[in-house]
């Protein structure tokens, strides 16, 4: 692998505008992508890891600009495709193709196979300097099928007479037709079964290796992404929370988000299961519109606050001023005396002290004040987190 | 008991077998569907069979929509005959007597008035007069005698006739005055020798084919003036072989409709009127038969309801079409571009659709008249000038009125469909590769979206037939001599109690057709329901 990006991603920016009505006060921005860079090497499997809805495949779609960019670059091979005007792609389309999550509805079922492979080459005029250019097409259509597993037979015939997974080959085949440097595979193993996953996946690396293909492999299934990645970028609400390559980022996860993440990975081992180092993550995943300025993981995230114990005298200064992290409710009298983020005031921290409170945790202010940039910790491992250095020395907890 | 032992397969034969079949495409599968829906099977032979009547039926009549029969005005499709003697006749609802044959007209006697107390009895003659004289002399009319303005005298043979006041577009004359010697009056008619002054007889004297050896078939042919033209006829023939009057005596007597109870004759009570010929009295009505010169009756001014109804038919079919193709081309386009632009571009379309969907029909209708009735737009191919749009035949102005406004509903359709099929992952793998927004509408989002494109527009034909013959039924829409449905059901309106069938074949045909699209319809939706089919 040469260390010349195919792809560089650089401070890319989606916002989707949900502003409703025509008299909103206020604007509201979806932040599917905010503010990410990562760089694609010639060659090599990108992975694309989070869960549903943290703009990975916003991320992808972006990237061959089926969405219009908000702000940032997307230098593909030295050209700036953000800033290419939509006329003026066609060329690189040719270069950036994708594969689709859903088989079924990837396919146009009006159209014969023939059809839905030949659009690509038809469009970019592949084989019009060709003596015999239908025959041409042809012969490149049946060549296609035959590499992907399908039979020439199947050429004439329509999407619904197809399996998932012969779908999901002849949407690889429409994606090579073109020769394409690069191609977005967006989840597109995660419609299939198992055993046909599997048939994809090496189908997909026999590709890269035999026309030097480069993947941006988005998925949600860690140990394929494992298996088929060179590096992994791992999202969280719109942002890259860690980049490293395969192995290092599995043995060495260096963000707490990543940490849970992996400690998801169902152990086929009954030995190693569950030994207590599972990292159930608690509450649910913040609202995307109009996201406040600071760590984005920090509400869910086990170092991003303090345990403050009562321990005598300097118990209220330790919390005059900060914010609770947890909610403190009078079971009797069924009010919270201190709600959830809610800003500790001397009054409220007398009444917590009244009420017999011993050890309350409150929010490390920096992780909620202040956006932690994704940063070189390790040679060639990026995490974007203030307190990496300390967790991975143990001083915090 | 079955052989449970397994067997070694050769490796030919662990090979799969190629399951081949034919592979059915959309269109072949919604065929099949639709086949086995007999209702929408019914509907689409209704439909094959209406498109077919309208576009030959017409041609296949004797008559156009316009002619005019006006002495055969008003004839019902089944004849209520009174036969009397070897002759059979049709009284008409105006006392007109008709003489049939196998259901034919053959003769026409005259109209009764029947505000003339004195002229109840009705005394039609026909007389043949085998005068074989070459007529040597002259017959002046003497000076005692003045003709009136219609009359006209011939000195060759000493008759004079003059025009009867109802004229039938043929030669119908009246004898006025017979001079002393002329050779006509050897003639013994009916009752006293003829008396010009006694109103109450009058002959008709019809023209036969050998009435003379001069070329006068032409001249009687062409006349404005019977009385007239006979006369020239008359003078111009140097032998005339038969000159036929009608003879016999044929007397109607209504005066039985007429009377009071107390005054009606014993055996005459519900007797409306008598036909007397030939000594013999008919009372009732003898039989119904089958009119079979128009088969469906005639309206008020003679003119075939068969005929009407189906170039009717073909109106409706036209306006149908022409506001369906304008609707698929426009709504489908439209609706597709704003729901594929999105965003500001669909919101400023659809506020135009929202305006002109409120729009009421019939006063854009109105307006469209007023503003085209001047227009006349012609085309010359080759010398000949074909008219495309005539503003005041109506027919091109309620295409226009439906095709301008009938889209609208097309329009939100499609812009629904494509809404919904644009973030679909193949339509996303078409912009991937690059295709043409133009390419992406044409050949990935339309084709998807034809399933519902065509329900709605096999549902909008009707829906056009419809307010075309609501729209020409209340005036608005195609004006004489041209007939839609809704025209001719607006002018069986007037004498509906008397003529009921005048209203009933073109309602007929209405429903027929909604009937015959509708059930298609319906047949096409369940065949190409999106909800039952997917991928």
């Amino acid at each position: 692998m040469d260390k010349k990006p195919l792809l560089e991603v650089r401070n890319l920016k989606k916002y989707f505008d949900k502003t409703r009505g025509l008299f909103a006060k206020e604007k509201k921005f979806l932040h599917a992508v905010d503010d990410i860079s990562f760089d694609i090497y010639k060659g090599e499997t990108f992975g694309l890891v989070g869960e549903s809805g943290c703009g990975k495949s916003t991320t992808g779609r972006t990237i061959v600009k089926l969405y219009e960019p908000t702000d940032g670059q997307i230098i593909f091979d030295g050209v700036d495709l953000a800033s290419v005007p939509e006329k003026e792609m066609l060329p690189y389309r040719r270069k950036i193709q994708m594969i689709f999550q859903d088989p079924y509805a990837s396919l146009n079922a009006r159209m014969t196979v023939t059809d839905i492979i030949a659009e690509g080459i038809v469009t970019h005029k592949l084989y019009k300097d060709h003596d015999n250019p239908e025959k041409a097409i042809q012969d490149r259509i049946y060549e296609l099928l035959e590499s992907v597993g399908l039979k020439k037979e199947h050429a004439s015939r329509y999407p619904h007479e197809f399996s998932g997974g012969q779908r999901q080959r002849i949407g690889i085949a429409r994606a090579l037709a073109v020769n394409p440097d690069l191609i977005i595979c967006d989840e597109p193993i995660s419609a299939l079964d198992v055993s046909i996953q599997a048939q994809v996946v090496n189908m997909l690396e026999d590709f890269q290796k035999e026309f030097g293909l480069t993947y941006l492999f988005i998925a949600h299934d860690l140990s394929m992404v494992k298996y088929i990645s060179d590096r992994i970028g791992v999202m969280y609400l719109g942002k890259l929370m860690e980049v490293a390559t395969s192995d290092e980022l599995y043995e060495t996860p260096l963000h707490p988000y990543t940490k849970a993440l992996l400690s998801s990975i169902p152990l086929p081992d009954p030995e190693h299961e569950d030994k207590g180092k599972r990292i159930v993550l608690q509450g649910d995943v913040p609202s995307p519109i109009n996201p406040k300025d600071r760590c984005r993981f920090a509400t869910r995230c086990n170092y991003s606050k303090i345990l403050v114990e009562n321990d005598g005298s300097d118990f209220k200064q330790q919390i005059v001023g900060k914010y609770a992290r947890e909610t403190v409710i009078d079971h009797e009298r069924h009010h919270a005396i201190v709600e959830e983020n809610q800003y500790i005031t001397e009054e409220i921290a007398d009444m917590i002290i009244d009420f017999g409170v011993d050890k309350i945790y409150i929010n490390r202010s920096k992780c909620f004040s202040e956006e932690p940039k994704l940063e070189e910790y390790k040679k060639d491992h990026f995490t974007a987190c203030h307190f990496t250095k300390e967790i991975e020395e143990g001083t915090i907890k | 008991m079955a052989d449970l032992n397994f067997k070694k397969v050769a490796k030919e034969d662990k090979q799969d077998i190629e399951q081949t079949r034919r592979s059915l495409t959309y269109w072949q599968d919604v065929w099949r569907r639709l086949k086995n829906n007999k209702s929408s099977m019914v509907g689409l032979v209704g439909v094959i069979f209406i498109v077919l009547l309208a576009v030959v039926g017409p041609w296949l009549t004797p008559y156009d929509y316009s002619d005019q029969q006006s002495d055969f005005s008003n004839l019902p499709p089944r004849l209520d005959i009174r036969e009397v003697g070897d002759k059979t006749f049709y009284v008409t609802r105006v006392y007109r007597l008709l003489e049939l044959q196998d259901g034919r007209v053959v003769d026409r006697f005259a109209d009764l008035d029947t505000n003339v107390v004195d002229k109840i009895n009705h005394h039609a003659k026909e007389i043949i007069l085998p005068i074989n004289v070459e007529t040597t002399q002259t017959y002046a009319l003497p000076s005692s005698v003045t003709l009136g303005a219609d009359e006209y005298y011939s000195e060759k043979w000493g008759i004079a006739l003059g025009d009867t006041t109802y004229s039938f577009g043929d030669d119908a004359v009246e004898v006025v005055y017979i001079h002393p010697d002329s050779p006509f009056q050897n003639v013994e008619f009916e009752g006293s020798p003829y008396d010009v002054n006694e109103s109450g007889y009058f002959a008709e004297l019809t023209l036969v084919d050998n009435y003379g050896e001069a070329n006068a078939e032409d001249a009687a042919y062409d006349f404005d003036h019977g009385a007239e033209n006979l006369i020239t006829a008359l003078e111009d023939a140097t032998f005339v072989e038969e000159i036929r009057f009608y003879g016999e005596e044929v007397i109607v007597d209504y005066s039985y409709g007429l009377m009071n109870d107390n005054m009606v004759p014993d055996g005459y009570e519900d007797v409306n009127l008598t036909i007397e010929y030939q000594g013999e009295e008919n009372k009732y009505v003898t039989d119904t038969i089958h009119n079979k010169i128009f088969l469906l009756g005639s309206d008020t001014q003679g003119r075939d309801i068969l005929t009407r109804v189906l170039y009717g038919a073909r109106i409706s079919l036209i306006v149908a079409l022409i506001a369906t193709v304008v609707n698929f081309i426009i709504g489908v386009t439209y609706g597709a571009v704003a729901g594929y632009l999105g965003g500001n571009w669909d919101n400023f379309m659809m506020r135009v659709v929202d305006i002109i969907n409120s729009i009421p029909l019939v006063l854009w209708v109105i307006l469209l008249m007023v503003v085209l009735r001047e227009v006349v737009i012609d085309i010359e191919i080759a010398g000949r000038t074909y008219v495309i749009f005539r503003g005041t035949s109506g027919l091109g102005t309620i295409a226009i009125a439906l095709g301008t406004v009938y889209w609208v509903a097309m329009a939100r359709l499609v812009r629904g469909q494509v809404i919904g099929l644009k973030e679909q992952e193949f339509v996303l793998a078409a912009r991937t590769i690059g295709v043409s927004n133009a390419k992406i509408i044409s050949r990935h989002l339309i084709p998807n979206a034809l399933g519902p494109i065509i329900v709605s527009m096999a549902m909008m034909i009707p829906a056009a037939v419809f307010t075309e013959a609501f729209l020409s039924f209340i005036g608005l829409g195609v004006s004489a001599p041209q007939a839609s449905l809704g025209t001719l059901a607006n002018n069986a309106l007037s004498g509906f109690q008397s003529y009921p069938y005048k209203l009933f074949f073109p309602a007929a045909m209405i429903a027929l057709m909604m009937l015959a699209f509708n059930f298609l319809g319906d047949g096409l939706r369940d065949a190409l329901d999106p909800r039952l089919r997917k991928g």
